[in-house]
């Protein structure tokens, strides 16, 4: 009676099966969205009481969109745009009563563009560290455009196409530190996202 | 990214969970949502686990006495989603008014939203699921005063990336309330099991909870049939961690507990040894729970 009883108990993983639906697979296509990371190319502190900081930054190699692609196991031919999706910014050096008025960062792509307005009549509340706060409202859209059409041209050469040209950017941040009569000491950052539209063929079992 | 079929490799570890095929792809598809669309996006996940993981455990009220006895057991459960869980409404954002994405279980097709300046944000596509699938083994064992112990556990590696890790440990008890009723015209029996279920990395946990009171009747000898009817509370609590690729940020999303009564209405078939019992279960989703159990 034991013995038996320890037979059947040893073909339950078989008994198993037939529970467990159909197994087949059916191809569909999924949409992926995945941000990427700007934050290194976009940093701005401000010291004095009005900001007017400008740097040049190589979006291309910040970006490393093959990399980004590569990590997420995209295929550049499965890409179907590259977009600027959101902006943010964040206090990483708080000042009691600080406040940011009247903020704009400028960007322009060097030997093609003039510069353009990336985020307007920013306001910010300094007093505290935060953690990402969203400002997407305040983009302007020629930059978005501008930004949008080089990312269309990585693409374009992460698929094999032409390389692409003039890949250095000039971001300018302006902006007034308040109260304007009192030194100020405090840090923030800026940060842009994008948005891959990808499709890929993928195995989904169905029952 | 892409999938493989792995339903040998679940088979054979004893356990078919239709959303574990789709785990890689929810990483991926969380990476670019924040935490309130990812919790409207993975809200189907904590009803069909709701209902998936409390049904099918109580099947009748007959809890012996004492005397030694156990039984080894496979349970499957089927749950339906509703039409509007394929659908969420998304959160409304600087620069982006709210619309409506596909869940989880939704349209494959994902959603692009065009925003201030031009900005494009997007929300990723479901796996078009009809149903929430899942089986465990199940084992269980008595009795004292009355009192049977029941043991689920299951850990599952698949080994690669892509699918992570899958385990689900639960442990519980059924109380004879007949014993302290001589004249019942049924079996009737008390049961409680908690269950812990874990998916990838931590990607997904869940805490559920089952009260059940369960009564029925065997009619017939050796071989019987036996009806029953169970009556419980659910409650889950689900958790979801994942890195924001956005934000380049590991976010936590705390869902809502989920609460629901359980309604089953089933019956077993008790040969010697083997018995066979099948289910209709109306809790957070509808659906149907069976097994097979082997054992005396």
């Amino acid at each position: 009676m034991l013995r038996r009883k320890i037979f059947i108990a040893g073909l339950l993983p078989l008994l198993a099966l037939p529970l467990m639906g159909e197994s087949c697979t059916k191809e569909k296509l999924i949409f992926l969205a995945v941000g990427i990371d700007t934050t290194a190319g976009f940093v701005a502190s401000g010291s004095t009481n009005v900001l007017d900081d400008t740097n040049q930054i190589d979006v291309k190699e910040d970006l490393d969109l093959t990399g980004v692609l590569d990590d997420n196991d995209i295929a550049a031919e499965e890409v179907n745009s590259v977009k600027v999706s959101r902006v943010y910014y964040r206090v990483t050096v708080p000042e009691a009563g600080r406040t940011i008025t009247d903020g704009d960062v400028t960007i322009q792509r060097n030997g093609v563009s003039s510069p353009m307005a990336l985020v307007s009549n920013f306001t910010g509340d300094a007093s505290a560290a935060t953690d990402w706060i969203e400002i997407t409202d305040r983009l302007g859209s020629g930059a978005v455009t501008m930004l949008n059409t080089f990312m269309a041209e990585c693409l374009t050469e992460a698929k094999g196409g032409a390389p692409v040209q003039n890949t250095t950017f000039t971001y300018s941040v302006t902006g007034t530190s308040n109260p304007v009569n009192v030194g100020t000491n405090f840090e923030w950052e800026l940060k842009v996202s994008f948005l891959v539209d990808a499709s890929q063929t993928v195995e989904v079992p169905e029952l | 990214m892409k999938l493989v079929d792995r339903w040998g490799a679940l088979a054979l570890a004893g356990i078919a969970l239709m959303a574990t095929s789709a785990h890689a792809q929810i990483e991926a598809n969380l990476s670019s949502l924040e935490g309130d669309n990812a919790k409207g996006y993975l809200s189907p996940l904590a009803t069909g686990l709701s209902s998936g993981l409390n049904s099918g455990i109580f099947r009748s009220g007959n809890v012996p006495v004492s005397g030694f006895n156990f039984g080894l057991e496979v349970k499957a459960l089927l749950a339906n989603f509703s039409d509007e869980s394929r659908v969420y409404t998304t959160a409304e954002t600087p620069g982006f008014a709210s619309t409506e994405a596909p869940t989880l279980i939704g349209d494959t097709g994902g959603v692009t939203q065009s925003g201030t300046g031009g900005a494009t944000v997007g929300y990723p596509g479901g796996f078009d699921m009809d149903r929430f699938a899942f089986a465990a083994p199940q084992l269980t064992f008595g009795s004292y005063m009355g009192t049977r112990a029941i043991v689920r556990f299951i850990s599952v590696e698949l080994g690669d990336s892509d699918l992570g890790d899958l385990s689900l440990f639960g442990i519980g008890a059924q109380h004879s309330i007949s014993q302290y009723f001589k004249d019942l015209p049924v079996d009737v029996a008390a049961g409680l099991m908690y269950q812990k279920f874990k998916l990838g990395t931590d990607t997904v946990k869940a805490d559920a909870l089952a009260f059940n009171v369960t009564g029925s009747k065997a009619f017939g000898g050796a071989v019987s049939f036996e009806p029953y009817l169970g009556l419980g509370y659910d409650s889950l609590k689900m958790e979801a961690e994942y890195e924001n690729s956005s934000l380049s940020e590991t976010l936590n999303v705390d869902f809502d507990r989920q609460n629901d009564f359980h309604l089953s209405v089933g019956a077993g078939l008790n040969f010697p040894v083997i018995r066979l019992h099948a289910e209709f279960t109306k809790a957070a989703e509808t659906g149907f729970a069976g097994g097979v159990s082997f054992g005396y």
